[in-house]
């Protein structure tokens, strides 16, 4: 079940009976079915209508990113799960105002609840101040602007503590393209945690393109743009800060022009090697009282947010307690 | 207009066997799947796998067939003097309520005319089977139960969850109890 596949060289993917299979000029790799459920392309691939068909049945997903790491899009099997009920409650949700501003800055709370967490272990006291001022004020909002403003200044403290944590020039956010390396780190990583959440979405019944915090006219599934805020920064900043401590990934890893940055190959294959290997790492789950792998994080989420549409429950994001 | 009985019937066909088998296992478990919110394919969950399997391939070679009855699932049919209806589980766990599932189907089968007064129930992991009956007083109750299923489904919430032992084992767990 649920296994991430990497192809980095070019190739064609095809169907080949019950399984897939990767052909490259040099080799040919037999990937098992029922044992993958996303796939993540980041150099040329063929393949064909049948091999869409064939991924559809096996419910998987199929990534696309371009030469410089970006990413393009995604084929995502027909959703599966259908609630006419739930959609009505969702759309309901985004349709009052109150209803919209709660899941709002639900979101945004446990964004920063988390990017506290990445910093308290720092101990970066005038930073870690100014954002709990903002995580006060964030309760007194009256409108999504609002809350976005303040997720935004949040993030702007946030960065400007990474030249520290990390020791690399970093001077603010920029995205297209990266600036520097860790703007390429970062626009590799949000985009590889978008999909993560993207799949996981579409086994639920929720749907994907009506969302709370982001415009629903922002990205066609916004709403995986809602749940990465609460999932970023434990899924790509933690790691983007052990690449860099432990001196994983270095300046050889990026491809550096005027103004712009990109992982190469070899820098990618040891962030998503990691990315997967985090994702498998378990931890005790309070309520459940058992193990749970990273990445079930995300379904548990989204089942607190239907909770929470079904009005049976108040969605609290996944807030790291370790 | 159309009269109550007719209504209520019409009502009941939206009623399926597996709705009827979690009105004995869980009702909260009952109104989920039936606002489509189902989790038995996405869990993971071995037992819900290896029922799915089962149920795939365990009578693909009998001389038999599914039929669909509206929205009575039934997995096949023998043909003797009358009709009999088969159904195919993966374990006794939930015994009760398959009985309850198969009463059912006969129930059916008979509002539409059809001879039939007796299933059986298959556990071939158990190489066991079980014979069902369709009494009288088995109607009444099963009235009562498809009124009740009625009443939960027009609820906004899902019933609360059971705290059983083996909601552990449920597909819902993680949703239940996160
Ligand atoms: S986990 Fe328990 S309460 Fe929840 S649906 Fe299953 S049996 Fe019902």
């Amino acid at each position: 079940m649920s296994r991430t596949y990497y192809l980095f060289s070019a190739g064609t993917l095809k169907r080949k009976d019950n399984t897939l299979a990767f052909e490259t000029d040099t080799s040919r790799r037999v990937i098992p079915v029922e044992d993958v459920d996303h796939i993540y392309c980041f150099s040329e691939l063929n393949f064909n209508t049948k091999l869409l068909d064939f991924l559809g049945q096996n419910q998987i997903c199929l990534h696309f990113f371009d030469y410089y790491g970006n990413y393009t899009g995604s084929f995502i099997p027909r959703e599966a799960q259908l609630s006419g009920y739930l959609v009505v409650q969702q759309a309901e949700h985004y349709l009052d105002k109150e209803k919209r501003l709660m899941l709002a800055r639900a979101f945004v709370e446990g964004a920063i609840h988390n990017i506290r967490r990445n910093l308290e272990k720092r101990e970066d006291n005038e930073t870690c101040q100014k954002i709990d001022g903002y995580r006060k004020a964030l309760k007194d909002t009256t409108t999504i602007e609002d809350v976005m403003s303040i997720e935004a200044h949040v993030r702007k403290l946030y960065y400007s503590q990474w030249e520290d944590i990390t020791g690399w020039e970093f001077g603010g956010r920029s995205k297209r393209p990266p600036g520097n390396a860790l703007n390429a780190l970062i626009s590799f990583g949000n985009a590889i945690t978008y999909t993560t959440i993207l799949k996981e979405i579409h086994r639920t019944a929720l749907n994907p393109t009506i969302s709370f915090l982001h415009e629903p006219s922002e990205r066609r599934f916004s709403l995986a743009l809602d749940v990465s805020e609460v999932f970023k920064p434990v899924f790509v900043d933690r790691l983007i800060f052990k690449l860099i401590n432990l001196n994983m990934l270095n300046k050889k890893h990026f491809d550096t022009r005027v103004n712009s940055a990109y992982l190469t190959e070899e820098g990618r294959k040891i962030f998503v090697a990691e990315f997967e290997k985090m994702m498998e790492k378990t931890i005790l789950h309070r309520n459940l009282k058992r193990k749970i792998k990273y990445k079930s994080l995300v379904r548990l989420d989204l089942y607190k947010l239907i909770k929470h549409i079904l009005k049976e429950d108040t969605y609290t994001p996944m807030k790291v307690w370790w | 207009m159309m009269n109550d009985t007719a209504a209520v019937e019409l009502e009941w066909t939206r009623i399926t066997g597996t709705l009827v088998s979690y009105y004995f296992i869980c009702r909260r478990k009952l109104w989920l799947h039936a606002k489509g919110l189902n989790l038995e394919n996405v869990s993971g969950n071995a037992d819900v796998i290896k029922g799915r399997i089962l149920h795939e391939t365990r009578f693909k070679r009998e001389s038999s067939r599914n039929f669909d009855f509206d929205n009575v699932k039934i997995d096949f049919f023998k043909y003797g003097d009358q009709v009999y209806v088969h159904e195919v589980k993966k374990s006794k766990k939930f015994e009760e309520a398959h009985i309850w599932q198969l009463k059912y189907y006969i129930y059916t089968l008979q509002n539409r005319g059809v001879n039939c007064s007796a299933g059986v129930l298959h556990y071939p992991a158990n190489m066991r089977k079980v014979d069902i009956q369709l009494t009288e007083k088995d109607k009444d109750l099963l009235e009562q139960a498809l009124e009740d299923i009625q009443h939960i489904l027009q609820e906004d919430h899902p019933p609360a969850r059971l705290d059983k032992k083996f909601c552990r084992k449920c597909a819902y767990f993680d949703f239940c109890y996160v």
